[in-house]
């Protein structure tokens, strides 16, 4: 259900990049989105089509880059993919690692025609 | 014409939350965001704490629901002030609701806010609501597998309450791999294991609860920095 309110929070700011760049038609439209979000890519799309009907984002192809979990351990530096959601350092065995990627929420691009 | 941009999709919540942070501050309000799923008992965890606080703190509580103002019912016999947010149909609070909601309070004449979130351990967690501190609310009814399945709840909580713990002899819970689960996401934040119906383990939580009012406590808000750790 949040899908919901993502989709419209990512019309509003495509419609301001839109017009900030003299307007036109949008084209498509790029986000990134962490797997910690539990976001449903298709959901999400879904939602986003209906919100753009009879908006010039009515034609926009909408592309979600999906983000795994990264984190980096502070002890010894160990990069590494989040397994099962848990920070523990997969070298060194600490906790508390630091998340890299897999939060976003992000609007990268759009494409104006 | 392509345009590379870097927006935080829900920067006008996160842009509302930093307006009601503020709005708190200066009136010096506590505000603990409860998130639980449906039925793990955060209604019942603050008609047990509530009559804990109040001969010393002035409370209130925004109760979110989907539909029904049966919760706010059961909190206002308690004698506190309660606004109903019905979300019809939404699944989580946002930060206008809340900022709305707060007109509704003489803020001056509050010490500690409570918000009872929609009953989700998914959505909510990534609705930044102003709050000081965002409380996770789980029971060992309902597995010991759940820091897994939702990650980041369990990072971003400031605490976490286990309930009905009186069961926990019914169920297969285990504490011990809850345990090293939570601590594999947040390393800090303390657990108090309790049970509305006995009452053991409530004083704990309550007094967490004013020593993180009174500023003897952090609240830690891992990503107040961009900074997803702490």
């Amino acid at each position: 259900m949040h899908e919901l309110s993502i989709a419209v929070a990512l019309v509003e700011q495509v419609e301001e990049v839109r017009l900030a760049n003299g307007g036109g038609k949008v084209v498509s439209v790029d986000v990134k989105v962490g797997q910690w979000q539990l976001v449903v890519p298709e959901i999400l799309s879904g939602y986003f089509e209906h919100l753009a009907q009879g908006t010039p984002l009515e034609a926009a192809e909408i592309r979600i880059d999906s983000i795994e979990a990264t984190a980096r351990c502070r002890d010894c530096s160990e990069e590494f993919r989040v397994e099962d959601g848990f920070l523990v350092c997969p070298r060194c065995g600490a906790l508390g690692c630091t998340l890299l990627t897999g939060d976003e929420l992000n609007l990268v691009g759009v494409e104006l025609d | 014409m392509e345009i590379k941009v870097l927006h935080n999709i829900l920067e006008v919540n996160d842009r509302a939350a930093d307006e009601v942070r503020a709005t708190l501050a200066a009136a010096g309000v506590t505000v603990f965001n409860l998130i639980g799923g449906p039925g793990t008992g955060k209604t019942s965890l603050l008609e047990q704490v509530i009559p804990r606080l109040l001969d010393r703190r002035r409370v209130a509580v925004l109760e979110g629901d989907i539909a029904t103002t049966r919760d706010a019912e059961r909190i206002g016999a308690l004698g506190v002030p309660v606004v109903q947010l019905l979300t019809g149909g939404g699944c989580h609070l946002e930060a206008v609701l809340i900022a709305k909601a707060l007109e509704e309070f003489d803020l001056d004449a509050l010490d500690i806010v409570f918000v009872e979130n929609v009953g989700n351990i998914a959505c909510p967690a990534e609705f930044d609501l102003g709050e000081t501190a965002k409380v996770a609310v789980l029971s060992v009814t309902e597995g010991d597998d759940k820091p897994a399945k939702y990650p980041l709840l369990f990072h971003e909580m400031s605490a976490l309450v286990l309930g009905k713990t009186d069961l926990l002899s019914l169920t297969d819970f285990d504490p011990e791999r809850f345990e090293r689960d939570v601590r594999g996401l947040n390393p800090k934040a303390p657990i108090f294991p309790l049970s509305c119906r006995t009452g053991e383990g409530v004083d704990s939580f309550a007094q967490w609860l004013e020593a993180l009012h009174e500023g003897r406590e952090p609240a830690v808000r891992p990503r107040a920095d961009g900074d997803s750790s702490w």
